[in-house]
């Protein structure tokens, strides 16, 4: 059975399945596909058929008056909907289990915001971007919510997929059946990056997941968000992981990548370009003042914005830094245009005028 | 929780055609696993909403002066009270947030004192009283129209090791943590407006509120007791409950009224179509003559 | 009735001098004419030209996607490009193809009638839709819009992209529907020839019957919805963005209020077109014409109650998505019957093969695969895989390219001697054709199986895994773009210098083949009298086998 499932798998261009929901889905996803592709052709072939056996055979030829019988009727309207029911109970069965997370599952809060998964567990537990490490063969509840717009969080492996609300809070849950990495992608558009909202699930054995869960906490106090496992996780690109800096660091609360100006200049074709200072130089932004603002922030104010971020000396190491740097230089729009920044969202604090 | 469980299953079938008339959406209460306390903590740097609770009283805090200060004292006295908490070394957002509310309080045309009292909580037990005064006075200064320090209050929460101050977070859903490394906090921008008795009304996030929103809010939050008739016109188009923070009953009623104008509209019409249909089958003379092609 | 083509037996066709082509010349005849055929042809440009629009932005869609990373195009200008791939072809094309072309040609020439009830209110709908086409199109100049042809709060009303002219233009259209779709309730009810009960009315005119039911009912959902977002995108009220007290999921329910129903609004013509061409290829009175007339009414109905089927992964509860679930298996119980009864049309029937069949041959195949994936979709545990990923983009283009444009083409290719009195080059339409129903399978197939790989739709960029599956797509858009061009090309030929059809080339017994073609400005020199079911393939007289199966 698990051979065959495994053949029409591969036939269907499906992942594995690596939870306890994905198999029933599996089974019932291989039965009602057959039945559309048998009913289809059948359809299209009897039709094709028809053509050359019931073709014109002489001009202005007439033709049966052919009426339907109260059987027929019966028949063209009970096949299909014993079929669709039948799926539908099946498929409404596992639903709803899929839809009752068990008692014992494990809380993680999920934040959704764009674009970027945020994970953190209850407790003491340690807080991730990104990545979600879970215990395999434990059932794992998802409590999300969104920062901004709809999201949705989707595991092709796991066949799991909620909407991510803002304003309140959803649920999905599972339990992963083998450990290994699984990518977590959004599927709900949420805009300009929509197509680069992934994460990925962790699942761990259970005893080797309650160890690392025991370092995280011991370690929490001294470590920044990190995502990884062992030290800085780096799986990808550098620029993803300078992506995934920027998020842990805070950097994108208040550098936009869209464009956008806010508290600090928008990092969108940021580079390259030639910004004018608080102090009336210019300088060209290039490597070197990239990092220099990141250790000395206040140094090269760029004109419009205001003194208020904190250094990241000592907070970044020199790797991350150079990674951070390529992350902005790989945020660039079809059309560069090398202008100066907007305006700061803010204007500079002055008294008002006494009356 | 409006989820089903197992035993649900077969009366859900039974009565599952029958469900789409009275079908709208149903907001989701997330409990974690075995509490009725609605997502009671994340130990995280965010903000989770509690809309239409209530603050707790009996909170003290101290003023520039060392005396302790009340915050039910700002309470019931028939304004809005929009709460910050931050601290004055902060770098970056408490100042901004700061700024924010004073030029949105400008910009919408509200009178600091007048529509609403704002009051700022340090989080930090070791704040310096120095730095909070001058941040006082600044933000004073940008609202301008002669707002008094008693209009918006600064307090510190040097002498309980700002136990006040996280309980007041706490019941705000402001998650903050201090971070030993940079000796900052760690935190959120938002503000809080709250209703003249204390209720949670309004989350104000980042640090550039739209004065739209802003007088909305605050007049929401009064109740309607500040604002003209135009904001409270708009806020009857607008309801907006706290505790459901939803204007839906309001945007389906508008949805419905629409729909069922249509609907009877559409089914006059069939009506009258359909009656004459039936008065003319009536009339018409069995058998009609046998045509000849007439057009060809 | 007797037979119109006997009359011409053994003469070579003659197109007719004067017919409503050049009844009146100049533009301003054109623009000011309330003759519901020369509507009809204006819509019919009109339309084209948002296919081809259309087209161009689903060409440029799928080379983006030939690689993973970026091809031609920044992720901005994707989101903007799918956003009006599917405003144009959604709101420009599909809801008014069949109506607006097939529906304001051929309804008063099926009813016997001179013209719709309110010619006057005809225009004013022309005139509608293209105001609201001109809004859409200078949104698009302007700048375009990002939110994906749903646009879902609080991401609309958040966007700093163009969404103002847009929604605006979309109301406006709506508008067009309703006018449109009254007019036809009010002509099939008062404009029926003498003798024309109810179920004497050709199938086709049931469809666009119950879709104009529809058109009124919805389209004001879809209208106050969309006023709703542009208040609170101008006036700044939060009635969906949450952070403002709004509740965005109530944005969805409202929008696929309108929305579901709208597929139909778009299926049930390209339902009617087929039952009505299948009668005259296999000159055969249609099989089960009762149940084909009440399934459309049936879809009517219970396509309003399915829309929630769009939210099962967006929280609600458990109970609601099975009751959605039920009722939108429904529909495809309604599909089904029509699906057999087509087919045992065919059955003993006398059948020409001719390019429409060819269609007809792809629309059975794409119907039922498409519906039964459809199926397979409000299946609710097997949609929690598949929600918002390709095989929902595949399932939706089998319904929406692989039924609807299968039937304009089908429509587009048996009414053209109706509407223009020539013939096009029925070797070059077979070749069309079959490039056509192949392309589709090539481009479609792959992307059912990308959405089980689990690709999300609207994707700019994706892992590497999915690119084999998005070259083979790509690789049967461009089949399918090329067979395109080749109807363009000999249609346009056909017009200028086609053979004369004559007035019934495919010798039809539907009652719009009863007059010249093209017809007459008013249509009938004098107004018919109905004494036979449409699609009476007996000779009056003859000894006629019944049969029951």
């Amino acid at each position: 059975m698990t051979a065959l499932d495994d053949l029409m798998r591969r036939l269907l261009f499906l992942p594995d399945a690596r939870s306890t929901f994905a198999v029933p889905v599996d089974r019932l996803h291989f039965f009602v596909i057959t039945v559309t592709m048998i009913a289809s052709t059948i359809t299209g072939l009897l039709a094709f058929i028809f053509f050359f056996k019931y073709r014109e055979r002489r001009p202005k030829q007439s033709t049966p008056v052919v009426v339907p019988s109260v059987k027929f009727e019966f028949v063209v309207i009970g096949v299909p909907l014993f079929f669709f029911l039948l799926w539908f109970v099946q498929g409404f069965q596992d639903y709803v289990w899929y839809t009752t997370p068990p008692k014992n599952a494990q809380d993680v809060y999920v934040m959704a915001k764009k674009w970027m998964w945020k994970f953190s567990y209850g407790g003491e537990g340690p807080n991730a971007i990104g990545t979600l490490h879970v215990p395999a063969n434990r059932p794992v509840r998802l409590l999300m919510t969104s920062r901004d717009v709809i999201h949705s969080f989707f595991v092709p492996d796991f066949r799991i997929k909620q909407d991510v609300l803002p304003g309140r809070y959803t649920e999905t849950w599972f339990e992963a059946t083998k450990p290994g990495r699984y990518q977590i992608l959004c599927s709900q558009y949420c805009g300009t990056w929509h197509s680069q909202m992934w994460g990925e699930i962790v699942v761990m054995p259970g005893p080797e997941y309650d160890q690392w869960m025991i370092e995280q906490k011991r370690g929490l106090s001294e470590r920044v968000d990190t995502g990884g496992d062992d030290g800085p996780s780096f799986h990808g690109s550098i620029v993803e992981y300078g992506k995934k800096i920027a998020m842990a660091q805070g950097c994108v609360k208040c550098h936009s990548l869209d464009g956008e100006p806010h508290i600090g200049p928008t990092w969108l074709d940021l580079y390259g370009k030639r910004e004018l200072l608080e102090s009336g130089e210019t300088v060209a932004v290039d490597e070197a003042y990239l990092t220099d603002s990141m250790i000395d922030p206040r140094g090269k104010i760029v004109k419009g914005f205001k003194p208020v971020m904190p250094t990241y000396k000592g907070r970044l190491a020199a790797p991350e830094a150079a990674a951070l740097v390529e992350f902005i230089k790989s945020l660039r729009t079809q059309n560069l245009e090398t202008v100066p920044s907007k305006e700061a969202i803010y204007e500079p604090a002055k008294p008002a005028p006494r009356k | 929780m409006s989820r089903w469980n197992g035993n649900g299953k077969l009366l859900a079938f039974a009565v599952v055609t029958l469900a789409a008339v009275g079908v709208r959406a149903e907001p989701q209460l997330v409990f974690p696993q075995g509490s009725d306390q609605p997502l009671a903590a994340l130990q995280d740097i965010d903000v989770i909403e509690h809309l239409g609770e209530r603050i707790p009283s009996g909170l003290t805090f101290t003023n520039v002066a060392g005396q302790p200060v009340a915050l039910d004292a700002l309470l019931n006295r028939g304004k809005p009270v929009v709460v910050t908490l931050g601290y004055h070394r902060c770098p970056m957002l408490c100042g901004l947030v700061l700024d924010g509310l004073a030029k949105a309080t400008q910009a919408a045309g509200l009178k600091l004192g007048k529509d609403f009292t704002a009051v700022d909580v340090s989080i930090d037990p070791a704040e310096d009283s120095k730095l909070l005064e001058q941040s006082q006075h600044r933000v004073l200064e940008l609202v301008g129209g002669g707002a008094t320090v008693a209009d918006w209050p600064f307090w510190l929460s040097t002498t309980d090791g700002a136990v006040a101050a996280r309980t007041l977070a706490d019941a705000v859903g402001f998650r903050y943590k201090f971070d030993p490394h940079s000796k900052q906090f760690a935190h959120d921008a938002v503000a809080f407006v709250l209703t003249p008795e204390g209720m949670i009304s309004r989350y104000l996030y980042g640090v550039d509120y739209p004065p739209r929103d802003f007088r909305m809010a605050v007049v929401e939050a009064g109740g309607g007791r500040v604002g003209t008739s135009l904001d409270k016109l708009i806020l009857a188009c607008y309801k907006y409950d706290p505790a459901a923070r939803r204007y839906a009953p309001f945007v389906m009623a508008f949805m419905r009224i629409g729909a069922l104008l249509v609907f009877f509209a559409l089914a006059g019409l069939m009506t009258v179509l359909w009656r004459k249909e039936i008065a003319m089958r009536k009339r018409v003379v069995p058998g009609p003559p046998r045509t000849t092609g007439s057009v060809a | 009735m007797s037979q119109p083509s006997q009359l011409h037996e053994n003469k070579p066709p003659v197109y007719p001098e004067v017919n409503y082509l050049n009844a009146d010349r100049g533009v301003w005849s054109w623009l000011t004419t309330i003759d519901h055929k020369r509507i009809g042809i204006m819509y019919l440009i009109s339309v084209m030209l948002a296919f081809l629009l259309g087209g161009i932005f689903a060409m440029a869609l799928r080379v983006e996607l030939l690689t993973p990373g970026p091809t031609i195009m920044g992720a901005n200008t994707y989101n903007r490009m799918f956003t009006l791939h599917g405003v144009v072809m959604i709101f420009l094309f599909m809801i008014p193809a069949i109506p607006g072309v097939f529906g304001n040609f051929l309804l008063p020439l099926m009813l016997g009638a001179k013209d719709v009830a309110f010619p006057k209110l005809n225009l004013l709908s022309l005139y509608l839709y293209w105001t609201g086409a001109t809004l859409v199109l200078a949104g698009m100049i302007m700048g375009g819009t990002d939110t994906g042809w749903t646009f879902y709060t609080p991401y609309s009303t958040t966007t700093p992209t163009t969404l103002f002219p847009v929604l605006l233009g979309i109301f406006i259209l709506g508008f067009s529907s309703i006018v449109t779709g009254l007019n036809f309730i009010v002509t099939i009810h008062t404009l029926r020839a003498p003798g024309m009960g109810f179920m004497r009315m050709q199938l086709f005119v049931w469809a666009i019957y119950a879709t104009s039911i529809i058109q009124v009912l919805a389209t004001p959902v879809i209208g106050l919805t969309v006023l709703l977002v542009g208040i609170e995108k101008v006036g700044g009220f939060g009635l969906f963005d949450a952070t403002r007290g709004g509740d965005p999921v109530l944005f969805e329910h409202m929008f696929w209020f309108y929305s579901h129903p709208a597929v139909y609004i778009m299926v049930l013509p390209a339902m009617g077109v087929v039952s009505d061409a299948i009668a005259t290829f296999a000159r055969k009175n249609i099989f089960g014409y009762k149940m084909i007339a009440y399934s459309s009414l049936g879809i009517a109905f219970v396509g309003f109650f399915a829309w929630g089927h769009h939210l099962f992964v967006s929280g609600q509860s458990a109970f609601n998505d099975g009751a959605f679930a039920v009722i939108s298996m429904l529909v495809g119980v309604f599909t089904a019957i029509k699906v057999f009864n087509w087919v045992a049309t065919l059955y003993r029937g006398a059948i020409s093969i001719k390019t429409p069949l060819i269609y007809i041959c792809g629309f059975l195949f794409f119907i039922v695969f498409g519906g039964m994936t459809g199926i397979a979709v409000a299946t609710v545990s097997l949609d929690v895989h598949w929600h918002d990923t390709y095989f929902v983009i595949a399932h939706f283009h089998f319904i929406m390219v692989g039924a609807v444009i299968m039937a304009f083409l089908i429509a587009l290719h048996y009414w053209f001697p109706k509407m223009f009195g020539r013939k096009y080059h029925e070797g070059w339409g077979m070749v069309a054709a079959s490039l056509i129903v192949l392309g589709f399978n090539a481009t479609f197939i792959p992307q059912f199986l990308l959405g089980n790989a689990g690709m999300p739709r609207r994707y700019y960029m994706y892992p590497e895994r999915f690119q084999a599956l998005n070259v083979a797509s790509t690789a049967g858009a461009s089949l399918l773009a090329f067979g395109f061009l080749i109807i363009l090309i000999y249609l346009i030929y056909a017009l200028v210098r086609g053979e004369v059809a004559g007035d019934n080339p495919w010798d039809s017994r539907g009652f719009e083949w009863m007059t010249t073609s093209p017809p007459p400005k008013h249509n009938f020199d004098q107004t018919p009298i109905i004494t036979q079911d449409p699609h009476s393939y007996q000779e009056p007289g003859e000894e006629v086998e019944h049969v029951v199966i």
